[in-house]
């Protein structure tokens, strides 16, 4: 029975095989090496704390991604929400604190303003005026830290409410509260992603953008769309960074961009665009979450250690390269060995 | 009879699981023209990127001048002395005459330093060995597409070529030029380069040519001395008719057009286009590559709008200017590149299948229910004779045939009521050609407009009640295609037409 459940798995995706074994793999690996500090309780707590961040940003990437896209200017996006809303709290909220938690309320709706006009700007320039993915978010990535710059002098903001960082450090059910709230947008990005008429427009978008405009696809409305997205989930994450980290600074976390490309990556998606399975991405996230967890433990270097991540990225995007093209001849040859042995196709 | 200049044997290559070329053999010999004809998509245009290194081949051997070459490059090719002349002539615009047929040289010579005395004196030299009359300082913009020609001819002269490879070079240029164009190849001959001519006009072929080879659905079906050849044959070679089929009988059911068009016109594709079809109907439009055929079926899809002139829908006029536009009016367009265009290839034949109509798929939440996918997936594999396999099979599994049928079942599922369908069998093998006819004569039954846009006279005669033939932007001629031969058809196609140079 279990050989017929990893069959039926196998066959849905190997990918996603792939990915759970290696997490169980590091897992084990991990317990067999320190078990007594790797399964330590507060460990773990950390290590789901430490997903949310660069969770956030890897669905980010990963919509991006889908739609032959990328967005580097995430980050940037997350930490100029964290200023607005800082300056906004260091301005408002009363000494004692009595009003904090309507204003932060109203910080929630800031960030998810400034997350959809920040990503509504990324949209235009890549689908309107047609500059290329990379190089408008590469642009707009130091528009937004450089007027988060301005805004705070390059210095960081912080010391916010009490019951922001309580939000924060929250836990349900002995669970991090915003690890499940982390899960729950996943779910639903995959939800959006891969079952709605949107999710799977921006998926053939992705893959045949001459294709999918012929088949009446506003191409146009969906790099919006996607680009929105994006910017909405960035600016929300700006909220968890500033219940994590109780500051907010223009350059801020700025090797998050390279670890949600890798973490896309890693999980399937791929950058040619419009191939790979979103839920893969949380496999990934959990595999590289062990995988840093574990260097740290095993006091690896953080100059080695990221070199090594440098090359797994390189890599893995090398292996999908690879793929595809071995793809490619494979049904190229059984297209000629198909005519050899049908005479009707003659 | 000397040694080849290139000797191809066993070639074989598919693209994305299609196979355009299949086990082709073929020799040229030093100062031979040799013609090669084909439909379009025939594979002519692959064998001869895989001659020119361009492509690999997935199967045979090549090997040029006695020298084998298992798996050729570009450079290897050039400088084995193949050249292509493409249509387009691949010429840089920005340079001048002496400039463009000595870049290649150098290149190939591999010079570090350019010296312009050098680049004029090779330009000249080459310009006056086929005879040409251009001033090496001239830059390329201001030439005619006739000079330009001369310059790419002459730029494969300097570069030692044995071969030269010219693809449909009288297609853009006057009767006269082509005269002088004759007169180039056969100096060209009398050195002992070899030529390969690709071109569909009878008279050149007589006039020029020392050997006929055809191509059809990837596969060499002639290879003969002209002389022996009977050349009124070729367009029966070209489209193969074996596969009889009977032909289209449109019953007259009266009644308004479903779409009539007024004057159309863009400026330098169409003008005063005007024709009309009915529910019921097959109108056939064709004519050669840049009569305006392909634009003007685009406009109607909204790709690029007319500027003057009037579509009428039902009798009621109506502006197309978007694909969102025609999609309201229930107009549906099948691209000629159905794999560039039509299809998603490594998407599942479910949503394949919806992906004009993805909105009305998802149920109350806004999700898609996959039951759906597969309940239209099944309908149309039925309806279209496909092989049933699951509808999460993805289009690459198909064979290019079948990828067609996926193509016309998207847009049949959008329930269109003028259908346009853009070289629809282009690349098809005979048997899935015969049943794409069969299916678009049943929906016409049915009560569907259906336009066709062909180069297949065979296809036009077996399958359009009418027939709209348009050169140089204009309708030249339109009739009831059982009043009217294929040589007729062939004869209109081909005739000299004013052309935009000439008229504007």
């Amino acid at each position: 029975m279990i050989e017929n459940i990893l069959g039926r798995i196998k066959k849905m995706d190997r990918k996603f095989t792939q990915l759970a074994m290696i997490s169980v793999f590091l897992f084990v690996l991990m317990t067999a090496l320190r078990g007594d500090r790797f399964l330590r309780p507060a460990n773990i707590d950390s290590m789901l704390f430490q997903l949310v961040e660069p969770g956030l940003f890897a669905m980010c990437i990963a919509i991006a991604y889908l739609s032959k896209g990328i967005d580097l200017s995430i980050v940037t996006i997350a930490n100029l929400v964290g200023i607005v809303n800082g300056i906004l709290l260091r301005r408002t909220v009363l000494p004692d604190g009595s009003n904090a938690t309507a204003m932060l309320l109203a910080c929630l709706a800031v960030s998810v303003l400034i997350g959809l006009l920040c990503g509504l700007l990324n949209g235009v320039l890549i689908a309107k005026v047609g500059i290329f993915p990379i190089l408008a978010t590469l642009g707009t990535q130091n528009v937004f830290m450089g007027i988060g710059m301005i805004l705070t002098r390059g210095r960081a903001e912080g010391n916010f409410p009490k019951a922001l960082l309580e939000f924060g450090n929250a836990h349900v059910g002995g669970v991090p509260l915003l690890t499940i709230l982390f899960l729950v947008m996943f779910a639903a990005l995959c939800a959006v992603v891969h079952k709605t008429p949107y999710g799977l427009k921006l998926q053939w978008m992705g893959s045949n953008s001459k294709a999918s405009w012929y088949s009446g696809v506003d191409n146009v409305k969906v790099t919006l769309t996607t680009y929105m997205i994006s910017g909405l989930m960035a600016g929300l994450c700006g909220m968890v960074i500033m219940a994590r980290s109780n500051s907010a600074k223009a350059d801020y976390g700025v090797s998050y961009v390279f670890q949600a490309l890798l973490t896309c990556v890693l999980g399937g998606i791929s950058p040619l665009g419009g191939r790979g399975k979103v839920y893969n991405v949380l496999l990934s996230l959990i595999a590289l979450q062990i995988l840093g967890t574990g260097f740290n433990m095993l006091r690896v270097s953080p100059l080695i250690r990221d070199s090594i991540f440098g090359f797994l990225l390189v890599i893995s995007i090398l292996l999908d390269y690879i793929a595809e093209k071995r793809r490619a001849e494979i049904l190229n040859r059984r297209a000629v060995n198909k005519n050899e042995t049908d005479p009707a196709g003659q | 009879m000397s040694e080849p200049v290139i000797e191809v044997a066993g070639i074989n290559k598919a693209f994305s699981g299609n196979r355009v070329l299949n086990n082709i053999d073929l020799a040229v010999h030093s100062g031979e023209v040799v013609c090669l004809c084909g439909e379009n998509g025939c594979g002519k245009s692959s064998l001869i990127k895989i001659i020119s290194g361009v492509y690999s081949s997935d199967a045979g051997s090549i090997s040029i001048k006695g020298v084998n070459y298992p798996s050729l490059t570009a450079p290897q090719s050039i400088n084995a002395g193949i050249q292509v002349i493409y249509q387009d002539f691949s010429v840089f615009r920005n340079l001048t005459v002496a400039e463009n047929i000595s870049l290649s040289y150098r290149v190939q010579k591999k010079k570090w330093f350019i010296n312009y005395d050098f680049n004029r004196a090779l330009a000249r030299k080459a310009l006056a060995l086929i005879g040409a009359n251009l001033d090496a300082d001239e830059e390329i913009e201001r030439l005619s597409v006739a000079e330009k020609q001369l310059v790419a001819i002459a730029r494969a002269i300097v570069q030692d070529a044995s071969l030269v490879i010219m693809d449909e070079p009288t297609t853009a240029i006057t009767q006269k030029e082509i005269e002088k164009l004759f007169a180039v190849i056969r100096g060209l001959k009398e050195k002992g380069i070899a030529v390969m001519f690709v071109s569909h006009k009878l008279d050149e072929i007589a006039a020029i040519c020392d050997r006929i080879v055809i191509m059809r659905n990837g596969k060499k079906v002639v290879d003969s001395p002209v002389a022996d050849f009977e050349t009124e044959r070729i367009a029966y070679y070209m489209t193969g008719q074996e596969v009889s089929e009977t032909p289209f009988e449109y019953i007259p059911a009266g009644g308004r057009p479903m779409l009539e068009v007024e004057n159309a016109a863009r400026s330098g594709e169409f003008e005063s286009v005007s024709f009309s079809v009915k529910p019921g109907e097959i109108l056939a439009i064709t004519g050669q590559l840049g009569s305006g055929r392909t634009e003007l079926a685009k406009s109607l899809f909204g790709l690029a709008p007319i500027q003057s002139g009037k579509i009428k829908i039902e009798g009621r006029e109506t502006r197309i200017a978007s694909i969102k536009d025609a999609f309201a009016n229930g107009i549906a367009y099948l691209p000629e590149d159905r794999l560039g265009e039509g299809l998603f290839l490594n998407r599942s034949l479910g949503e394949n299948f919806s992906s004009a109509i993805i909105d009305s798929m998802a149920g109350p939440l806004g999700l898609i229910r996959e039951k759906r996918f597969e309940e239209l997936s099944a309908r149309w594999m039925e309806e279209l004779n496909m092989s049933r396999k699951p509808y999460t099979t993805p289009a690459s599994d198909y064979s290019g045939g079948n990828q067609q049928r996926i193509v016309l079942g998207k847009w049949l599922a959008a329930r269109p009521r003028i259908f346009i369908l853009n070289c629809p069998t282009v690349g098809v093998d005979v048997k899935s050609k015969s049943e794409i006819h069969e299916i678009m004569k049943r929906l016409a039954r049915q009560g569907l407009s259906i336009i066709m846009i062909s180069d297949d006279i065979g296809e036009i005669i077996s399958t359009s009640n009418r027939v709209v033939i348009m050169n140089a932007g204009r309708v030249t001629l339109e009739a009831e295609t059982n009043g009217i031969t294929a040589d007729e058809i062939s004869r209109r196609i081909l005739a000299d037409a004013p052309r935009h140079g000439e008229t504007e």
